[in-house]
Protein backbone atom coordinates (compact mmCIF):
# COMPACT_ATOMS: atom_id res chain seq x y z
CA UNK A 1 0.00 0.00 0.00
CA UNK A 2 1.22 3.33 -0.55
CA UNK A 3 2.13 6.15 1.26
CA UNK A 4 -0.93 8.08 0.44
CA UNK A 5 -2.75 5.37 0.63
CA UNK A 6 -2.04 4.02 3.66
CA UNK A 7 -2.82 7.95 5.32
CA UNK A 8 -6.46 8.01 4.01
CA UNK A 9 -7.16 4.60 5.28
CA UNK A 10 -5.72 5.98 8.61
CA UNK A 11 -7.90 8.95 8.49
CA UNK A 12 -11.15 7.51 7.16
CA UNK A 13 -11.12 5.06 10.11
CA UNK A 14 -10.13 8.28 12.67
CA UNK A 15 -13.22 10.35 10.73
CA UNK A 16 -15.42 7.85 11.05
CA UNK A 17 -14.65 7.23 15.20
CA UNK A 18 -15.35 11.12 15.69
CA UNK A 19 -18.74 10.76 13.27
CA UNK A 20 -19.91 7.59 14.97
CA UNK A 21 -19.70 9.31 18.69
CA UNK A 22 -21.51 12.00 16.90
CA UNK A 23 -24.31 10.65 14.97
CA UNK A 24 -24.24 7.43 16.96
CA UNK A 25 -25.08 5.33 14.05
CA UNK A 26 -23.17 3.94 11.47
CA UNK A 27 -25.02 4.98 8.81
CA UNK A 28 -24.47 8.84 9.11
CA UNK A 29 -20.84 8.46 9.52
CA UNK A 30 -20.20 6.34 7.10
CA UNK A 31 -22.05 8.91 4.92
CA UNK A 32 -20.10 12.11 6.53
CA UNK A 33 -17.04 10.22 5.78
CA UNK A 34 -17.44 9.31 1.78
CA UNK A 35 -18.22 12.61 1.21
CA UNK A 36 -15.68 13.98 3.40
CA UNK A 37 -12.64 11.82 2.11
CA UNK A 38 -14.55 12.39 -1.77
CA UNK A 39 -14.05 16.13 -1.28
CA UNK A 40 -10.16 15.79 0.72
CA UNK A 41 -9.38 13.69 -2.51
CA UNK A 42 -11.27 15.74 -5.67
CA UNK A 43 -9.75 19.22 -4.63
CA UNK A 44 -6.38 17.82 -3.78
CA UNK A 45 -6.59 20.96 -1.32
CA UNK A 46 -2.46 21.64 -0.33
CA UNK A 47 -2.04 21.61 3.35
CA UNK A 48 1.10 22.95 5.52
CA UNK A 49 1.89 19.75 7.16
CA UNK A 50 -0.06 16.71 8.03
CA UNK A 51 -1.03 18.49 11.57
CA UNK A 52 -3.06 21.26 9.32
CA UNK A 53 -4.29 18.20 7.20
CA UNK A 54 -5.59 16.44 10.13
CA UNK A 55 -7.19 19.44 11.85
CA UNK A 56 -9.01 20.48 8.19
CA UNK A 57 -10.19 16.87 8.02
CA UNK A 58 -11.89 16.67 11.32
CA UNK A 59 -12.89 20.55 10.93
CA UNK A 60 -15.32 19.59 7.98
CA UNK A 61 -16.31 16.23 9.66
CA UNK A 62 -17.32 17.98 12.57
CA UNK A 63 -19.43 20.05 10.64
CA UNK A 64 -20.88 18.19 8.63
CA UNK A 65 -21.74 16.23 11.84
CA UNK A 66 -22.96 19.68 12.95
CA UNK A 67 -25.10 20.26 9.67
CA UNK A 68 -27.18 16.79 9.80
CA UNK A 69 -27.96 17.98 13.02
CA UNK A 70 -29.03 20.72 12.50
CA UNK A 71 -31.25 20.44 9.33
CA UNK A 72 -34.88 20.35 9.84
CA UNK A 73 -35.46 18.06 7.83
CA UNK A 74 -33.30 15.69 9.70
CA UNK A 75 -35.34 16.00 12.58
CA UNK A 76 -38.42 15.61 10.61
CA UNK A 77 -37.47 13.14 8.11
CA UNK A 78 -39.77 10.38 8.03
CA UNK A 79 -39.51 6.97 5.19
CA UNK A 80 -41.31 4.13 6.68
CA UNK A 81 -39.93 1.61 4.22
CA UNK A 82 -38.06 -0.98 6.00
CA UNK A 83 -37.69 0.32 9.57
CA UNK A 84 -36.48 -2.43 11.68
CA UNK A 85 -35.69 -1.85 15.35
CA UNK A 86 -32.40 -3.01 14.91
CA UNK A 87 -31.70 0.37 12.45
CA UNK A 88 -33.37 2.55 15.23
CA UNK A 89 -30.62 1.48 17.88
CA UNK A 90 -27.51 3.04 18.31
CA UNK A 91 -24.86 1.24 16.41
CA UNK A 92 -22.05 1.87 18.56
CA UNK A 93 -23.67 1.31 21.47
CA UNK A 94 -25.29 -2.23 20.16
CA UNK A 95 -21.64 -3.13 19.08
CA UNK A 96 -20.88 -2.71 23.04
CA UNK A 97 -23.24 -4.73 24.16
CA UNK A 98 -21.40 -7.90 24.68
CA UNK A 99 -18.20 -5.71 25.60
CA UNK A 100 -17.94 -5.73 29.15
CA UNK A 101 -14.79 -3.60 29.31
CA UNK A 102 -15.19 -0.25 27.94
CA UNK A 103 -18.98 -0.64 27.35
CA UNK A 104 -20.08 1.66 30.51
CA UNK A 105 -16.86 4.54 29.19
CA UNK A 106 -18.65 4.38 26.00
CA UNK A 107 -21.88 4.32 26.62
CA UNK A 108 -21.18 7.41 29.39
CA UNK A 109 -19.66 9.35 27.01
CA UNK A 110 -22.32 8.34 24.12
CA UNK A 111 -24.52 9.90 27.22
CA UNK A 112 -23.04 13.08 27.05
CA UNK A 113 -24.64 16.03 25.44
CA UNK A 114 -23.17 17.07 21.92
CA UNK A 115 -20.82 19.85 22.46
CA UNK A 116 -19.21 17.73 25.39
CA UNK A 117 -19.05 14.60 23.80
CA UNK A 118 -16.83 16.56 21.08
CA UNK A 119 -14.65 17.98 23.18
CA UNK A 120 -14.32 14.22 25.06
CA UNK A 121 -13.48 12.60 22.67
CA UNK A 122 -10.86 14.68 20.57
CA UNK A 123 -9.07 14.98 23.65
CA UNK A 124 -8.89 11.57 25.18
CA UNK A 125 -9.10 9.88 21.98
CA UNK A 126 -7.25 11.68 19.14
CA UNK A 127 -5.22 13.22 21.84
CA UNK A 128 -5.82 16.74 21.01
CA UNK A 129 -4.38 19.76 22.77
CA UNK A 130 -7.11 22.58 23.80
CA UNK A 131 -6.00 24.76 21.81
CA UNK A 132 -5.61 22.06 19.19
CA UNK A 133 -9.73 21.49 19.88
CA UNK A 134 -10.26 25.13 19.97
CA UNK A 135 -8.69 25.86 16.70
CA UNK A 136 -10.80 22.80 15.10
CA UNK A 137 -13.61 23.74 16.29
CA UNK A 138 -13.71 27.70 16.01
CA UNK A 139 -14.66 28.01 19.97
CA UNK A 140 -12.82 30.09 22.51
CA UNK A 141 -10.05 28.12 24.50
CA UNK A 142 -11.93 29.04 27.81
CA UNK A 143 -15.12 27.55 26.21
CA UNK A 144 -13.39 24.68 25.67
CA UNK A 145 -12.03 24.20 28.39
CA UNK A 146 -15.08 24.89 30.59
CA UNK A 147 -16.81 22.21 28.01
CA UNK A 148 -14.10 19.93 29.17
CA UNK A 149 -14.88 20.17 32.98
CA UNK A 150 -18.36 19.94 32.71
CA UNK A 151 -18.12 16.71 30.54
CA UNK A 152 -15.95 15.20 32.90
CA UNK A 153 -18.24 16.42 35.89
CA UNK A 154 -21.14 15.04 34.02
CA UNK A 155 -18.96 10.97 32.98
CA UNK A 156 -17.56 11.53 36.93
CA UNK A 157 -21.55 11.28 37.86
CA UNK A 158 -22.71 8.59 35.22
CA UNK A 159 -19.46 6.54 35.90
CA UNK A 160 -20.26 3.85 38.77
CA UNK A 161 -15.97 3.01 38.78
CA UNK A 162 -13.63 5.96 40.06
CA UNK A 163 -11.48 7.02 36.85
CA UNK A 164 -8.59 9.41 37.26
CA UNK A 165 -9.09 11.99 34.09
CA UNK A 166 -5.77 13.73 33.59
CA UNK B 1 -8.40 4.35 40.02
CA UNK B 2 -8.24 3.67 36.54
CA UNK B 3 -7.69 5.78 33.85
CA UNK B 4 -10.59 7.15 31.28
CA UNK B 5 -8.36 7.87 28.89
CA UNK B 6 -6.39 4.44 28.58
CA UNK B 7 -10.10 2.57 28.91
CA UNK B 8 -11.25 4.72 26.53
CA UNK B 9 -8.55 4.56 23.59
CA UNK B 10 -8.89 0.61 24.73
CA UNK B 11 -12.55 0.78 23.82
CA UNK B 12 -12.62 2.79 20.57
CA UNK B 13 -9.56 1.13 19.08
CA UNK B 14 -11.33 -2.50 19.44
CA UNK B 15 -14.84 -1.08 17.81
CA UNK B 16 -14.37 -2.54 13.99
CA UNK B 17 -11.64 -0.55 12.01
CA UNK B 18 -13.47 1.77 8.94
CA UNK B 19 -12.11 0.52 5.42
CA UNK B 20 -13.12 2.83 2.75
CA UNK B 21 -13.31 1.96 -0.65
CA UNK B 22 -11.37 3.92 -2.83
CA UNK B 23 -12.62 3.13 -6.03
CA UNK B 24 -16.17 3.42 -5.01
CA UNK B 25 -15.62 7.03 -3.13
CA UNK B 26 -13.77 7.96 -6.35
CA UNK B 27 -16.28 7.08 -8.99
CA UNK B 28 -18.63 9.48 -9.72
CA UNK B 29 -21.61 7.83 -10.53
CA UNK B 30 -21.02 5.72 -7.53
CA UNK B 31 -20.61 8.96 -5.54
CA UNK B 32 -24.27 10.58 -7.06
CA UNK B 33 -25.68 6.72 -6.56
CA UNK B 34 -24.29 6.82 -2.77
CA UNK B 35 -25.46 10.33 -2.00
CA UNK B 36 -29.49 9.38 -2.59
CA UNK B 37 -29.09 6.09 -1.13
CA UNK B 38 -27.13 7.26 2.05
CA UNK B 39 -30.19 10.30 2.01
CA UNK B 40 -32.57 7.34 2.32
CA UNK B 41 -30.24 5.27 4.86
CA UNK B 42 -29.76 8.47 7.10
CA UNK B 43 -33.49 8.74 6.78
CA UNK B 44 -34.35 5.19 8.66
CA UNK B 45 -32.01 4.78 10.59
CA UNK B 46 -32.15 7.91 12.78
CA UNK B 47 -33.99 9.04 15.93
CA UNK B 48 -36.73 7.09 15.64
CA UNK B 49 -36.92 7.04 19.03
CA UNK B 50 -40.39 8.48 19.50
CA UNK B 51 -42.62 9.40 16.48
CA UNK B 52 -45.47 12.00 16.17
CA UNK B 53 -47.50 11.40 13.62
CA UNK B 54 -49.70 14.08 12.42
CA UNK B 55 -53.30 13.58 10.99
CA UNK B 56 -53.53 15.66 8.41
CA UNK B 57 -56.29 18.32 6.86
CA UNK B 58 -56.85 21.27 5.04
CA UNK B 59 -56.06 24.10 7.72
CA UNK B 60 -55.01 22.12 10.17
CA UNK B 61 -52.70 19.13 11.54
CA UNK B 62 -53.31 16.88 14.45
CA UNK B 63 -51.52 14.53 16.69
CA UNK B 64 -52.90 11.13 16.02
CA UNK B 65 -50.87 8.31 17.69
CA UNK B 66 -47.46 8.04 19.44
CA UNK B 67 -45.05 4.83 19.53
CA UNK B 68 -42.26 4.19 20.87
CA UNK B 69 -39.56 3.07 18.84
CA UNK B 70 -41.30 1.76 15.33
CA UNK B 71 -44.36 3.43 13.39
CA UNK B 72 -46.23 1.94 10.89
CA UNK B 73 -48.21 4.24 8.12
CA UNK B 74 -48.53 4.56 4.39
CA UNK B 75 -45.19 5.93 3.35
CA UNK B 76 -46.59 8.52 0.84
CA UNK B 77 -45.24 11.08 1.77
CA UNK B 78 -41.07 10.98 2.36
CA UNK B 79 -39.50 14.38 3.36
CA UNK B 80 -35.56 13.73 2.39
CA UNK B 81 -32.50 14.56 3.74
CA UNK B 82 -30.77 17.47 2.05
CA UNK B 83 -28.01 16.52 0.08
CA UNK B 84 -24.91 15.94 2.16
CA UNK B 85 -22.40 16.51 -0.50
CA UNK B 86 -23.20 20.13 -0.81
CA UNK B 87 -23.84 20.38 3.41
CA UNK B 88 -20.02 19.52 3.82
CA UNK B 89 -19.62 22.38 1.25
CA UNK B 90 -15.75 22.98 1.72
CA UNK B 91 -16.27 26.34 -0.44
CA UNK B 92 -16.09 25.22 -3.73
CA UNK B 93 -18.47 24.05 -6.21
CA UNK B 94 -22.57 25.44 -5.79
CA UNK B 95 -26.09 23.62 -6.94
CA UNK B 96 -27.06 20.37 -7.78
CA UNK B 97 -29.10 20.61 -4.30
CA UNK B 98 -30.03 23.78 -2.53
CA UNK B 99 -29.25 27.78 -2.72
CA UNK B 100 -27.89 29.17 0.69
CA UNK B 101 -28.50 31.97 2.05
CA UNK B 102 -26.78 33.50 5.60
CA UNK B 103 -29.78 36.57 5.92
CA UNK B 104 -33.24 37.13 5.32
CA UNK B 105 -33.20 39.62 3.54
CA UNK B 106 -30.96 38.09 0.55
CA UNK B 107 -33.33 35.13 0.93
CA UNK B 108 -36.55 37.24 0.64
CA UNK B 109 -34.75 39.35 -2.56
CA UNK B 110 -33.60 36.08 -4.27
CA UNK B 111 -36.61 33.80 -3.65
CA UNK B 112 -39.89 33.80 -4.95
CA UNK B 113 -40.97 30.49 -2.88
CA UNK B 114 -44.35 31.09 -0.66
CA UNK B 115 -42.58 30.83 3.13
CA UNK B 116 -44.02 32.34 6.06
CA UNK B 117 -41.49 33.71 7.67
CA UNK B 118 -41.01 33.70 11.27
CA UNK B 119 -40.24 37.19 13.14
CA UNK B 120 -37.63 36.08 15.75
CA UNK B 121 -36.77 38.16 18.34
CA UNK B 122 -33.55 37.41 18.82
CA UNK B 123 -30.89 40.54 19.94
CA UNK B 124 -27.98 38.93 18.69
CA UNK B 125 -27.69 36.28 15.90
CA UNK B 126 -24.62 34.03 15.95
CA UNK B 127 -25.59 31.98 13.33
CA UNK B 128 -28.38 32.35 10.31
CA UNK B 129 -28.27 29.33 7.58
CA UNK B 130 -31.24 29.34 5.40
CA UNK B 131 -31.44 26.53 2.09
CA UNK B 132 -33.70 26.35 -0.67
CA UNK B 133 -34.28 23.36 -1.91
CA UNK B 134 -33.47 23.37 -5.97
CA UNK B 135 -35.53 20.43 -7.16
CA UNK B 136 -38.62 20.22 -4.90
CA UNK B 137 -40.55 22.91 -3.07
CA UNK B 138 -38.99 23.62 0.36
CA UNK B 139 -37.04 25.89 2.35
CA UNK B 140 -35.43 24.96 6.03
CA UNK B 141 -33.92 27.43 8.24
CA UNK B 142 -31.46 27.29 10.89
CA UNK B 143 -31.03 30.76 13.61
CA UNK B 144 -29.01 30.60 16.72
CA UNK B 145 -28.89 33.39 18.71
CA UNK B 146 -25.68 34.65 21.30
CA UNK B 147 -27.81 33.78 24.46
CA UNK B 148 -28.02 29.91 22.87
CA UNK B 149 -31.74 29.93 21.76
CA UNK B 150 -32.46 28.46 18.59
CA UNK B 151 -35.33 28.38 15.93
CA UNK B 152 -35.61 26.19 13.37
CA UNK B 153 -38.19 24.94 10.75
CA UNK B 154 -39.10 24.22 7.49
CA UNK B 155 -41.68 24.17 4.68
CA UNK B 156 -42.58 21.48 2.48
CA UNK B 157 -44.84 21.25 -0.53
CA UNK B 158 -46.05 17.81 -1.39
CA UNK B 159 -47.35 16.19 -4.79
CA UNK B 160 -51.58 16.10 -4.06
CA UNK B 161 -51.21 12.74 -3.96
CA UNK B 162 -48.75 12.47 -0.62
CA UNK B 163 -50.13 15.58 1.15
CA UNK B 164 -52.25 13.68 3.37
CA UNK B 165 -49.72 11.81 5.64
CA UNK B 166 -46.84 13.28 7.26
CA UNK B 167 -44.82 12.29 10.10
CA UNK B 168 -42.29 13.87 12.38
CA UNK B 169 -39.30 12.04 14.43
CA UNK B 170 -37.80 13.56 17.37
CA UNK B 171 -34.89 11.87 19.17
CA UNK B 172 -35.68 13.23 22.76
CA UNK B 173 -38.95 12.46 24.86
CA UNK B 174 -42.40 14.05 23.54
CA UNK B 175 -44.65 15.15 25.80
CA UNK B 176 -47.30 17.29 26.19
CA UNK B 177 -49.02 17.58 22.86
CA UNK B 178 -51.23 20.34 22.49
CA UNK B 179 -52.93 22.10 20.13
CA UNK B 180 -52.89 26.29 19.25
CA UNK B 181 -54.70 27.98 17.15
CA UNK B 182 -53.72 31.37 15.96
CA UNK B 183 -55.50 34.03 15.40
CA UNK B 184 -55.89 33.64 11.54
CA UNK B 185 -57.22 30.36 12.78
CA UNK B 186 -54.57 27.98 11.93
CA UNK B 187 -54.39 25.13 14.56
CA UNK B 188 -50.56 23.90 14.87
CA UNK B 189 -50.17 20.94 17.03
CA UNK B 190 -47.33 21.77 19.59
CA UNK B 191 -45.47 19.22 21.52
CA UNK B 192 -42.68 19.63 24.06
CA UNK B 193 -38.71 17.97 23.76
CA UNK B 194 -36.37 17.72 26.69
CA UNK B 195 -33.00 18.46 25.12
CA UNK B 196 -29.39 16.88 25.33
CA UNK B 197 -28.82 19.80 27.80
CA UNK B 198 -30.83 19.00 31.10
CA UNK B 199 -33.21 21.22 31.17
CA UNK B 200 -33.09 22.52 27.67
CA UNK B 201 -36.97 22.13 26.81
CA UNK B 202 -37.91 22.46 23.21
CA UNK B 203 -41.49 23.46 21.76
CA UNK B 204 -41.98 21.91 18.32
CA UNK B 205 -44.63 23.03 16.11
CA UNK B 206 -46.27 21.13 13.09
CA UNK B 207 -49.10 21.84 10.75
CA UNK B 208 -50.35 21.42 7.42
CA UNK B 209 -51.71 23.58 4.97
CA UNK B 210 -53.11 21.97 1.86
CA UNK B 211 -50.54 20.39 0.63
CA UNK B 212 -47.55 22.31 2.42
CA UNK B 213 -46.05 21.29 5.77
CA UNK B 214 -44.43 23.48 8.27
CA UNK B 215 -42.39 22.52 11.43
CA UNK B 216 -40.95 24.81 13.85
CA UNK B 217 -38.65 24.40 16.58
CA UNK B 218 -38.27 26.60 19.85
CA UNK B 219 -35.53 26.46 21.57
CA UNK B 220 -34.86 28.40 25.13
CA UNK B 221 -38.03 30.32 24.58
CA UNK B 222 -41.35 30.34 26.95
CA UNK B 223 -44.23 28.78 25.44
CA UNK B 224 -45.92 32.49 25.09
CA UNK B 225 -42.81 33.94 23.00
CA UNK B 226 -43.25 30.68 21.07
CA UNK B 227 -46.76 31.48 20.37
CA UNK B 228 -46.00 35.10 19.57
CA UNK B 229 -43.54 33.79 16.54
CA UNK B 230 -45.97 31.21 15.55
CA UNK B 231 -48.60 34.25 15.17
CA UNK B 232 -46.25 35.82 13.25
CA UNK B 233 -46.25 33.48 10.14
CA UNK B 234 -48.57 34.48 8.18
CA UNK B 235 -49.82 30.90 6.62
CA UNK B 236 -52.46 32.83 4.00
CA UNK B 237 -49.14 32.36 1.86
CA UNK B 238 -49.81 28.82 1.85
CA UNK B 239 -53.01 28.83 1.35
CA UNK B 240 -52.89 31.53 -1.69
CA UNK B 241 -50.42 29.62 -3.47
CA UNK B 242 -52.40 26.65 -3.35
CA UNK B 243 -54.81 28.48 -5.81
Amino acid sequence: MTNSLLKIENYSDMLYKIALTQMKNRHDAEDIVQEVMYQYIKNAKSFENDEHEKAWLIHVTLNACRKVWRSAWYKHSIPFINVSEKETQSDLEENLIDREEGQEIIAAVLKLPRKYREVIHLFYFQELSINEIAGITGRKVNTVTSQMTRGRELLKKTLKEDYHFE
Amino acid sequence: MNNFKEIYQSSMNELPKYSIDMESILDEMEHKKRVNRRKKQRAISSFLSFVLILGCGVGSASAANYFQNRIEVSPVAVLEAPILTEEIQCGQEEGNGFREYASWESFEEQETIPFARPQIPMQDVEELNIQVEEYIEGVQFYQRGKDGKVVNGSMKKYDESSAHSSASVYGDSVTNPREYTTKQGFTYTLINTVGESAGNLGIHGAIAIGSYEIFIDFWGYTEEEAEQMIESMDLTVYKAAEK
